[in-house]
């Protein structure tokens, strides 16, 4: 690389790490799976590179990094036309918008996350590091655990349910709307 | 249950991918209409967004978290600093034992945690790398394998192998097994326990030192770079030559992950059952029999020879470590043109000539012989026709470029004879190295022979042959494939990229 594009190089991974985070909650706000939303996460890195020539230094990186994976996401759900499990165009951009419009708040859940997780019972706590760490899946998760796989995911979903409350606890605390 | 109850349990299925089409309709239907409830599905799936970014470094299910191949070389820089932020947690401390990366993974027993100290697994098939924060090292376990992961400085291989490469030795990295304690003293290095037989002790660089088992005031043996040594009673060292190619290291692991990624499983299968249609296929030599015993698909006897994990996870090669070891074949075929194709890892071997094929008539016309010399260029001969044109006449054809820089990993290797035309053409991954003109137009003849060593004469004898290495594919064609078709049967079988 040229020095010319070693100082864009840091330019970009500068920007890009800052704002990955939020364009990454962005995207998972819009598809549905965890899988799917990295799936899409790494074609929006790739097209932000590609085009960070196009991109004007005053630019709000943010708000062109949204732009790229709103259109990423539209692309790959328009490729599963025929999954009826991609939301439509409408829903969407209901979506896209509200994520958009609330991406501090989404960073500040993310952060009060930790604290929440410290108050989970001991029981819940240990459900969660086990189906969130690497590799798990969760039928097998239940095989381990000799538990019927509906009955985990219930208990998963009621964990996640708590620590959303929780978090909008905390967020409440902080002065969030 | 109330409507909201039940939005949320839709909104729950939708995100774990259970959904049924229906409910996503209904799903769809009620974040169209109701805003309170958008909010609570964005924050929902923050949530398990942000669960599941913590646990690691890289989370096995999404690495690699980059497409390598849609990039040009001008963009690796940038992409690798990507993947390694996308994949960075923003959340936790670092676990002080992780796990890092996985290829294939399969778990009879998996970690129930994050933090993998005081947790065992047994790993069935594929590979995972841990970092172990405390001793600044990165172990790669290989299937099959069991293991507890003792302290944030020790592990305790029960079987299966273990590589590691050690920053910085005074942190202390401990490799216990049944025979020895391995006490890292700042190094690369690789343990292989047999569960119930042996285990062995390889050093590539730096030093270690093994002990007798469980007692850490016991003497210690040092070992340095470039050797190896076996126990099969606690801590009773036998000398060995070290294995430098067989173990799968670290600087590994990307590429491994990247052509899983790519599919490159299902590619090389399709390959497989699209060469074993071709009508001039005269064997095909594969080690995926369901008897779980070392024997070839052919029917072949496998003499010592160990079934291992092939270059894909669950899949199968040879392993040949002791002199013994090799696989007896009989293609009984006679053939004007004849392409051999095979995948291996070598080690480099002392005695100078690892042996891929042998047949065991050496000395009459047409008998085949196909190797790696010690300065790593193949040699394919078939008796009685020798290079023309040598300067130095009854020369056997060798191949140009060394393979020096392919051990270590798994490299393709063809060598495609033609009576006619008179010649033989190498190649290693996919690539043409050379063709080189021979002097007779003799047939082939591939009766009885061997795959691994060619031990046909007595240790020592200098035209003994030693393969040490993995060997996954032994493939035999009647006819001369062209480059193409070479650089394709590369191409769809790397488990690279």
């Amino acid at each position: 690389m040229t020095p010319a594009d070693d100082v864009r190089h840091d330019e970009f991974l500068r920007l890009f790490t800052e704002h990955a985070p939020a364009v990454r909650a962005f995207v998972r706000s819009l598809v549905p799976t965890l899988s799917d939303a990295n799936d899409v996460m790494q074609e929006v890195a790739i097209v932000l590179w590609g085009k960070f020539g196009d991109y004007g230094s005053g630019e709000d990186f943010r708000r062109w990094a949204f732009g790229v994976a709103k259109m990423k996401v539209l692309s790959w759900q328009r490729d599963r036309g025929r999954d009826r499990h991609v939301f439509g165009h409408d829903v969407t951009e209901l979506l896209a918008s509200h994520a958009e419009q609330h991406t501090e708040r989404l960073a500040a859940q993310r952060d009060a996350l930790q604290r929440c997780l410290e108050k989970l019972p001991a029981g819940q706590r240990q459900l969660v590091d086990a189906a969130y760490a690497p590799g798990v899946r969760i039928n097998e998760l239940a095989h381990a655990l000799k538990s019927p796989l509906a009955g985990l995911y219930k208990r998963l979903h009621r964990t996640r349910l708590a620590l959303v409350e929780c978090t909008r606890g905390v967020l409440a605390e902080m002065g969030w709307a | 249950m109330t409507a909201r109850a039940l939005h949320l349990e839709w909104m729950s299925q939708y995100a774990e991918g259970t959904a049924t089409p229906e409910i996503a309709r209904q799903l769809e239907s009620v974040l169209r209409d109701d805003p309170e409830f958008r909010a609570i599905f964005i924050e929902y799936l923050n949530v398990d967004l942000a669960l599941s970014s913590s646990a690691v470094l890289s989370p096995p299910t999404i690495v690699p978290v980059f497409s390598w191949r849609k990039l040009s070389a001008r963009f690796l820089p940038i992409a690798a600093a990507i993947a390694l932020i996308l994949g960075s947690t923003w959340l936790f401390p670092r676990a002080q034992v992780r796990l890092q990366r996985s290829v294939g993974a399969e778990f009879v027993s998996a970690f129930s945690s994050r933090e993998l100290i005081g947790q065992s697994a047994e790993l069935k098939a594929g590979l995972i790398e841990l970092n172990f924060n405390q001793a600044e090292a990165v172990v790669v376990i290989e299937a099959p394998a069991r293991f507890r992961i003792e302290d944030a400085k020790t592990i305790r291989l029960e079987s299966g192998r273990v590589t590691a490469h050690v920053r910085d030795g005074r942190r202390g990295l401990r490799v216990l097994t049944p025979h020895a304690d391995v006490h890292d003293l700042g190094t690369r290095f690789a343990v292989e326990v047999r569960e119930g037989q042996r285990s062995e002790v390889h050093v590539f660089d730096g030093k270690v030192e093994t002990s007798a088992p469980g007692e850490a005031s016991a003497p210690r043996d040092l070992l340095t770079a470039n050797q190896a040594r076996r126990f099969v009673a606690e801590h009773v060292p036998e000398e060995r030559d070290v294995r430098s190619g067989t173990f799968v290291q670290p600087e590994e692991m990307k590429a491994l992950v990247a052509g899983m990624k790519a599919g490159q499983v299902g590619r090389a299968l399709d390959a497989e059952a699209s060469l074993k249609q071709d009508a001039a296929l005269v064997g095909w030599v594969g080690f995926e029999t369901q008897s779980g015993e070392a024997q070839t698909e052919l029917g072949g006897a496998v003499i010592g020879a160990r079934r291992v994990q092939g270059r894909f996870p669950g899949q199968h090669a040879l392993e040949f470590v002791d002199r013994d070891d090799h696989a007896r074949l009989d293609f009984n075929a006679v053939a004007r043109e004849l392409t051999l194709l095979t995948w291996v890892r070598l080690d480099r071997v002392p005695e100078g000539i690892s042996s891929i094929y042998h047949t065991d008539n050496w000395n009459t016309p047409g008998q085949v012989h196909w190797m790696v010399l010690n300065n790593g260029q193949m040699r394919f001969a078939v008796f009685g026709s020798r290079v023309s044109n040598s300067p130095q006449p009854g020369e056997w054809p060798e191949s140009r470029v060394p393979l020096l820089g392919e051990l270590g990993r798994w490299v393709h290797l063809a060598a495609v004879y033609e009576a006619d035309r008179r010649q033989v053409s190498f190649y290693a991954n996919g690539r043409l190295d050379s063709v080189v003109a021979t002097t007779e137009s003799l047939p082939a003849v591939l009766g009885p022979g061997q795959i691994g060593n060619w031990n046909r004469k007595p240790a020592g004898d200098a035209s003994t042959r030693r393969f040490s290495g993995r060997m996954d594919e032994f493939i035999v064609l009647s006819r001369a494939l062209d480059a193409d078709e070479i650089k394709h049967h590369f191409e769809a079988g790397t488990p690279y990229r």
